[in-house]
């Protein structure tokens, strides 16, 4: 057992630390460096590292505040792609862009119930829940079949069919796709690899979540070191110094728990990360809460790095489901 | 990272258990919960029982009746003490705190002399820094110890403190230079309690295991009794709380009440809803105390050892022990307070009562986080100014 950081990982937080520091779109930045395949099958010209790799870079886009989704909704769009037998060579143009990120992918309808509606004649209709913006190249959506069954589609979305707004979801850019009409190929994906697709969706948007807590503590600790009240900082209320030791030491734990699902995953030794997900959501929210409470008024300034992670972990943290229906699911994996 | 236990740990593993499920471990154990002294249980004889096995000591050097085994072969083996109802307390305070601190700071003739024994549990320790106006406070200790003409006289008292009934050594701190600091005045003996002038009294406990008062009146001791450098003493209690503060036996308990609950709320199926969504949280938490604790003593092998890391880890597994204890009366009601011959109830029972010293015994939790503060939250911590 050795709960360092091995040297992929520190070599992969190093590279994402310092590309984004770089000017230009953070998802092509990342590319130059590889990310993008970092984690996608084989087949669509990933280097399959597995989650522990891909994990670590979650967490630095979460600690940077660039939650980025393309980059894992891409992820998680290649791996449910992945488990269809279909031939993808009419993709390589698609794959080739998502890899060097000039377009991404993106889920539909995985959480709660599909909205979307697929006709007898394989025509897709309907409009996505908010997505993250950017170019969108290949969607994977979730429909209501005209039978009643729900089931997995293929869209490369196409002028005519369909259209992408920019939204303002809670403060932050997103997209909605509308599908009119679109051509929607049908996947196989079973259930089991579906499980399989969203244990490591999850997993990486909890690193993301886990990095975003670790910055808007650091925050929070440096401003409470320099703010005075009452002729101190405000440091030296125990009330105050105990609340983000809790918080930076919880955090250590998580990211423990975190690093062992992904390592079993990559192992094949485990489907449902429910509560992983569950305890980062959970842990980012107290820690946005904890931090605009410390910071007072200032906190709430709309533009304030408070505010703002506040807005982006509320959005992040119901991505893939409520803390409380992960905990729920978790109890039935039990 | 890599989460993988090494074969010779599960080999290991698989050798206690066949430790444990003896006839012999069985008898011992049953002996110790008749409690014919009238007190805790002496926990002795099944220890030495165990001891002679060889399965104790499992990180110290072969040689000091060790196994030369990695941090993982500890955790194995306390994670299995618990589940089979071995009292730990003394183990963990005799051969975890005190063995491991002669391990690294005794000198080469208490090693030899006194670890192999440790290790068989033919000799047994104590810590005694406690006093009774000075807890957390240790800084503040008032007991003496003053040369004379062979040796050392020791006077004070000490209390609050676990299994000295039972210890044939304590570990004690005491002041040698009233003169100096809080600090620099401390030092640390060997001090055997069978000595002329030691007085232990036990002090009932709301938890099974009974606290003692210790007094010491003009107890003298030869100079080999003293443990390092006269006024060392702070700095090596400072190196025994890294050391100690593992939180390793707060979270084999808290696992071992969160798997007897779980085992009580599945009888019936596996449990849903609100209860269900409990137990999944705490076996999360639980699972975070245990690598906590695990990177604690990694970082300790590889002579790393960091205060506040341990305290933390010490606050977390203490609090997490401490909530499933009181979350397994929430759940199970009145049942678990008036235990019947159903062994789990006796478990949960006795955890609901020793829960609130969870978190007050091996460090108050506001201590452990006072430490985590100063070295993670204040600027001077992560400058080093």
């Amino acid at each position: 057992m050795d709960l360092r950081l091995d040297p992929l990982q520190e070599r992969l937080r190093d590279a994402v630390d310092a590309v984004l520091t770089r000017t230009g779109e953070p998802y092509a930045q990342l590319a130059t460096i590889g990310v993008p395949t970092l984690n996608a099958p084989e087949r669509f010209g990933g280097l399959a590292l597995g989650l522990s790799a891909d994990i670590v870079v979650n967490e630095r886009l979460g600690y940077g505040l660039e939650p980025l989704g393309c980059y894992r909704a891409t992820a998680f769009a290649l791996d449910l792609l992945d488990g269809d037998d279909m031939p993808t060579e009419h993709l390589a143009e698609v794959v080739a862009d998502l890899n060097k990120g000039a377009r991404h992918a993106v889920v539909v309808g995985a959480p709660g119930p599909a909205s979307a509606r697929v006709a007898s004649d394989g025509r897709l209709w309907g409009e996505s829940e908010p997505l993250p913006r950017g170019d969108i190249g290949l969607c994977v959506a979730r429909a209501v079949r005209d039978d009643g069954t729900v089931g997995w589609h293929l869209v490369v979305p196409e002028t005519g069919t369909c259209s992408v707004e920019s939204i303002d979801h809670f403060g932050m850019p997103a997209s909605r796709l509308r599908f009119d009409g679109a051509a929607a190929r049908p996947l196989t994906v079973s259930t089991a690899h579906w499980e399989r697709a969203l244990a490591a969706a999850r997993i990486r948007q909890a690193a993301l979540l886990l990095g975003m807590a670790d910055r808007i503590l650091d925050v929070a600790r440096a401003h409470v070191n320099t703010r005075i009240q009452s002729g101190k900082p405000l440091v030296r209320h125990q009330t105050v110094a105990h609340r983000l030791a809790t918080l930076m030491g919880e955090a250590v734990g998580w990211r423990l728990v975190l690093h062992k699902a992904a390592w079993e995953i990559d192992r094949g030794e485990r489907c449902s990360t429910a509560e992983v997900l569950a305890v980062a959501a959970e842990h980012a929210r107290l820690a946005s809460r904890t931090a605009l409470q410390l910071h007072g008024v200032r906190g709430m300034l709309a533009h304030s790095t408070t505010a703002t992670a506040y807005r982006a972990i509320a959005v992040e943290s119901v991505r893939l489901g409520t803390p409380a229906d992960l905990w729920l699911e978790a109890a039935s994996a039990t | 990272m890599d989460f993988d236990v090494p074969p010779e740990t599960v080999e290991f593993a698989a050798e206690v258990d066949e430790v444990l499920r003896a006839p012999q471990t069985a008898r011992l154990l049953r002996d110790v919960r008749e409690r014919h002294d009238g007190m805790d249980g002496d926990v002795r004889e099944l220890y030495r029982h165990l001891g002679g096995a060889g399965i104790l000591a499992p990180s110290w050097p072969v040689e000091y009746g060790g196994r030369n085994a990695d941090f993982t072969a500890t955790v194995a083996l306390l994670e299995k003490l618990v589940a089979y109802g071995i009292p730990q307390n003394l183990y963990c305070i005799s051969v975890q705190n005190v063995g491991s601190l002669i391990l690294a700071a005794g000198s080469e003739r208490q090693r030899r002399t006194l670890l192999p024994a440790m290790a068989t549990t033919d000799v047994t320790a104590c810590i005694l820094f406690t006093e009774p106006e000075h807890g957390s406070d240790l800084a503040g200790i008032t007991t003496t110890a003053v040369r004379d003409g062979t040796g050392w006289v020791i006077n004070g008292r000490k209390t609050y403190n676990l299994k000295s009934a039972y210890a044939d050594l304590a570990l004690c701190a005491v002041r040698t230079d009233p003169q100096g600091s809080r600090y620099e005045g401390i030092s640390l003996f060997l001090v055997p309690l069978d000595a002329p002038g030691v007085v232990v009294r036990p002090l009932p406990s709301l938890a099974d295991e009974q606290f003692h008062d210790i007094w010491f009146t003009d107890v003298h001791v030869d100079e080999d009794a003293l443990f390092g450098r006269v006024g060392a003493g702070w700095s090596l209690i400072t190196q025994m709380f890294a050391a100690e503060r593992t939180g390793l036996d707060y979270y084999a308990r808290g696992k071992h009440w969160l798997d007897v609950a779980a085992e009580r709320l599945t009888r019936d199926g596996p449990p849903t809803g609100l209860v269900g969504a409990d137990l999944a949280r705490h076996r999360t938490r639980i699972a975070a105390s245990k690598l906590l604790s695990c990177q604690v003593m990694q970082h300790l092998q590889e002579g790393d050892a960091d205060i506040a890391e341990s305290s933390f880890a010490k606050w977390h597994c203490s609090e997490t022990a401490q909530r499933i204890a009181w979350w397994a009366f929430d759940t199970l009601g009145l049942e678990l307070l008036e235990p019947g011959p159903d062994a789990g109830d006796r478990v949960l029972e006795a955890a609901f009562r020793e829960a609130p010293g969870m978190t007050i015994s091996g460090g108050a939790s506001e201590v452990m986080l006072d430490i985590a503060s100063s070295a993670h939250v204040f600027d001077h911590g992560r400058t080093g100014d």
